[in-house]
C-alpha cells in the first residue's frame, strides 16, 4: 500500500479523516491520518460488520468525513446520531476510571491500568494517533499505565500521558497529548512534571521514549529548560560554586544527555563549560513555574 | 497483502546496531558528568553556538503556534434513546483481531531481545575462554592489538557491560512476568511475610491487596484521601508499628519516632504532644525500663528533603481537625555516645491488633 508511510503500522503520509466531532459541542480537523479505526480491506471503520464487499474508491483522499468520539470515553462512531444516543448514558461522563495519583486545587490526575480498562485505553490511544505523528501502540494496552488529567468538578479528560511498565530503558513516558481543546494552558509541562515525580519516587534516573517528536523535543525543551533554570539559580544547586552534571541528574531525575542538550539550548556554557547564571535568571520562567507539581499534593505512596 | 507490509516499528535501526562494536575510547558524554563545572554570577559565554540553537528552537515554536487547531462550537441534537448507542460489545471483536495482531508484531520483538540476550551471555562468557583475545577485537574497539593493559582494560569493560545489559533485561522481563493478569506465583501474604510488607514494593505482588475503586475520595482533600488510604491498607494488609526514639517506655522527652505503614518505606516524625500521649497510654503495662536492648553503631547525620506528612493520629478524615498541625519529617541518623544507646521497643498503632482481627473475617467473608 503507497499510502503507508514507509510501511509503518498505523501511519499513513496524509490526513484520512478530515475532522472530529469531540462530545457534543465541538468539533476540529485531525492533524495525521491513521489507518488502523478502519478495516484495512474496505476502508470503513473495523467494528462495523460490512455488509457485502464494495471497495471504495481510493482516488478519495478522505476514507471518513467526521469522526464522532465521546469526550468522556473516547468511543468512536461513524453516524452523529450514534455519539447522540450514546452521549447521556456515558459511564465515565458520572464517574471517570482510574486511582487519584495528583490532587491538587486546580487538577487531578488519576491513574487508568491498561489492564483493567483496556476498551477506554485502546480508544484513547487511536485518538491519539489523529493529533500524533509517530505513535505505534493502539489495542496491545496491557503493559502501560495512562495518567489522565482533569479539571476538579470536572469527568471531562483534559489531557494524558502513557507509560510502559516494561521499558528495557525505565523510562518514564511512552507518549503525551493534551487534546485540542484544552492546549495552550500549560497542562503539558505539569503532566511532564508529574512523569519526573513517578520516576523520581521510583528512584530512578529516566527521560521520555525516543525518538520525540519535533514537538516533543520543544515540549521537553522547555520544561528541562525551566526546572535546570531554577535549580541553578533558586533552588537546590543555587549558591555552589561547582556543580556537576550529575548533581543536576540526582536532583532533578534527568538523564545526563537530556541535561547536556538543554545546558546548550540555552546557551549558557563558556568556552571551557563554565555555567553563566546571568543567563540563566535572565531566562528563568516565574510563570511557568505555577504549573508544575507541587509535591504536597502528590499521592504516589499513599 | 496489506499486513505483510506492515512492521510495528521501523528495521534500520536493528541493521547498524549489528555493525556497531563497544567503543572505550570515546567518551559517553561530550561533558563529563563528574566534571565540576564553574558556575559565573557575572558576564556572558562568547559561544553563539547556542543563540543559533535557540533561534533553530524559536522557529519551530513559531510553527506549532501557527498549527494551532481551529476549534469550531458545533452542537449535535441529542435524541432520547433509552439505552447506551455505542456498548462495548460493539468493539469488542475488532479490538480483539487489532490486539492479536499488534501481540504477534511485539512476539518477534520480544524473540529478537531474546535472542540478542543469548547472543551477548555467549559474548561474556567467551570472554572467559583462553583465546578471549580474538573474540575482543571482534566486538570490541582495539586501538593497538598487542598492548597487553589495552587488551585486559577492554576485555573487562566489555564484560561489566554486557553483564550490566543483560541485568536490565531480565530486570524487564521480571516486570513483564508480574505485569500478566494471571500472575501467581512469588506472591507476598500480609500474614505470613510481614516484615516485607513494611518497604515500598510493588502492590501487585500482595496477595490479596486489590487497587480499590476511590468512590468515597471524590469530596476530600489530598490530607483526607491520604488518611483514608492509610486506613485502607492497614485494613488489607497488617497495621502500622510505631517504634518511639528512647529508652523508657514511658518517657516525656522523647521527640523522634520511627514508623512503618505497610506498602510504603517507614519515615521519622518528630513526635507531636498528642501522639506522644497517645502512645505513652497504649505503653501502660510495658516495664518501666527496657530489659535488653542492641548497643548500635555510631552514626552520622545525613541530612534529607523534608516532606510534609499529615496528622493522621485519627482514622476517620474529620472535618473539624483540618487546624491539626502538620508534622514535619525528616531522615536524620543521630549520633549517640555509648552511654546514651537507645533501645527502641515496637508499639502497636492504635488498631494494630483490632486490625489484624479483621484481617480473617474478611478473608472468610472472601471464600464464601
Amino acid at each position: 500500500m503507497t499510502e503507508e508511510g514507509d510501511g509503518l503500522y498505523g501511519i499513513l503520509n496524509e490526513r484520512n479523516i478530515k475532522e472530529v466531532q469531540f462530545g457534543i459541542d465541538k468539533r476540529f480537523p485531525t492533524w495525521y491520518g491513521s489507518n488502523v479505526y478502519f478495516d484495512s480491506e474496505n476502508k470503513t471503520l473495523g467494528y462495523i460488520e460490512h455488509e457485502g464487499t464494495k471497495n471504495r474508491d481510493k482516488t478519495f483522499q478522505y476514507w471518513l468525513n467526521t469522526l464522532y468520539v465521546c469526550e468522556y470515553c473516547f468511543k468512536y462512531t461513524n453516524k452523529e446520531e450514534s455519539l447522540a444516543g450514546h452521549a447521556p448514558h456515558c459511564e465515565f461522563k458520572k464517574r471517570p476510571p482510574g486511582r487519584i495519583k495528583y490532587k491538587s486545587p486546580d487538577f487531578t490526575i488519576r491513574r487508568v491500568k491498561g489492564t483493567k480498562h483496556r476498551l477506554f485505553c485502546q480508544c484513547l490511544c487511536l485518538f491519539t494517533k489523529l493529533f500524533l505523528d509517530n505513535k505505534s501502540m493502539y489495542f496491545k494496552v496491557d503493559h502501560y499505565d495512562f495518567y489522565i488529567v482533569y479539571e476538579n468538578n470536572s469527568t471531562k479528560p483534559m489531557g494524558f500521558f502513557s507509560k510502559d511498565l516494561v521499558s528495557y530503558f525505565r523510562n518514564n513516558l511512552a507518549c503525551v497529548l493534551v487534546f485540542p481543546p484544552y492546549q495552550r494552558r500549560q497542562l503539558g509541562t505539569l503532566l511532564l512534571d508529574f512523569s519526573y515525580a513517578i520516576s523520581k519516587f521510583e528512584g530512578l534516573i529516566s527521560g521520555p521514549e525516543t525518538p520525540l517528536s519535533p514537538f516533543g523535543l520543544i515540549g521537553y525543551l522547555k520544561y528541562w529548560s525551566m526546572k535546570i533554570c531554577w535549580h541553578l539559580t533558586e533552588g537546590e544547586l543555587a549558591k555552589l560554586e561547582r556543580v556537576t552534571l550529575e548533581n543536576i541528574s540526582a536532583v532533578t531525575g534527568f538523564r545526563i544527555g537530556d541535561i547536556i542538550t538543554t545546558l546548550k539550548y540555552l546557551g549558557c556554557l563558556g568556552g571551557t563549560n563554565e555555567i553563566y547564571l546571568s543567563v540563566l535568571k535572565k531566562k528563568l520562567n516565574r510563570n511557568g513555574l505555577k504549573s508544575l507539581i507541587n509535591d504536597e499534593y502528590l499521592l504516589l505512596d499513599d | 497483502m496489506p499486513q505483510d507490509t506492515r512492521s510495528l516499528r521501523s528495521k534500520e535501526g536493528a541493521k547498524i546496531k549489528d555493525e556497531e562494536k563497544f567503543n572505550f575510547d570515546d567518551e559517553e558524554y561530550e561533558i563529563n558528568p563528574t566534571k565540576k563545572l564553574k558556575t559565573v554570577s557575572r558576564g556572558y559565554p562568547k559561544d553563539t553556538l547556542g543563540h543559533e540553537t535557540l533561534l533553530s528552537a524559536n522557529e519551530k515554536i513559531k510553527l506549532i503556534d501557527s498549527m494551532a487547531l481551529k476549534l469550531e462550537p458545533h452542537a449535535i441534537t441529542l435524541n432520547g434513546s433509552k439505552e447506551d448507542a455505542l456498548s462495548d460489545d460493539l468493539y469488542l471483536a475488532y479490538h480483539k483481531k487489532m490486539s492479536r495482531h499488534e501481540i504477534r508484531m511485539l512476539d518477534s520483538d520480544l524473540i529478537q531481545g531474546e535472542n540478542e540476550a543469548d547472543r551477548l551471555l555467549l559474548l561474556s562468557e567467551k570472554l572467559d575462554l583462553a583465546q578471549w583475545q580474538t573474540t575482543l577485537k571482534k566486538i570490541t574497539v582495539i586501538r593497538n592489538p598487542d598492548d597487553e593493559n589495552e587488551m585486559e582494560r577492554k576485555r573487562l569493560l566489555t564484560k561489566e557491560t554486557i553483564d550490566s545489559m543483560l541485568k536490565t533485561y531480565h530486570t524487564m522481563k521480571k516486570n513483564r512476568t508480574i505485569a500478566l493478569k494471571n500472575h501467581r506465583s512469588g506472591k507476598i501474604d500480609p500474614v505470613k511475610h510481614w516484615p516485607q510488607i513494611y518497604n515500598s514494593i510493588d502492590r501487585r505482588v500482595v496477595l490479596g491487596y486489590h487497587s480499590s475503586s476511590d468512590e468515597e475520595e471524590i469530596g476530600m482533600n489530598v490530607d483526607e484521601i491520604k488518611s483514608h488510604r492509610k486506613m485502607k491498607r492497614e485494613k488489607q494488609c497488617r497495621g502500622s508499628i510505631i517504634i518511639q526514639l528512647t529508652m523508657a517506655p514511658h518517657s516525656y522527652q522523647t521527640r523522634y519516632a520511627i514508623v512503618a505503614e505497610p506498602l510504603r518505606k517507614p519515615y521519622v516524625i518528630k513526635i507531636s504532644n498528642e501522639e506522644r500521649q497517645k502512645w505513652n497510654k497504649q505503653m501502660q503495662d510495658a516495664p518501666e525500663k527496657f530489659i535488653h536492648y542492641t548497643e548500635l553503631p555510631s552514626q552520622i547525620a545525613v541530612p534529607k528533603r523534608k516532606v510534609s506528612i499529615p496528622f493522621t493520629l485519627n482514622q476517620q478524615p474529620v472535618k473539624h481537625e483540618k487546624s491539626g498541625s502538620e508534622q514535619p519529617s525528616f531522615h536524620v541518623n543521630a549520633s549517640f555516645s555509648k552511654r546514651q544507646t537507645l533501645a527502641p521497643k515496637t508499639v502497636d498503632s492504635a488498631n494494630g491488633l483490632r486490625v489484624e482481627a479483621r484481617i480473617l473475617p474478611v478473608k472468610r467473608i472472601k471464600k464464601k
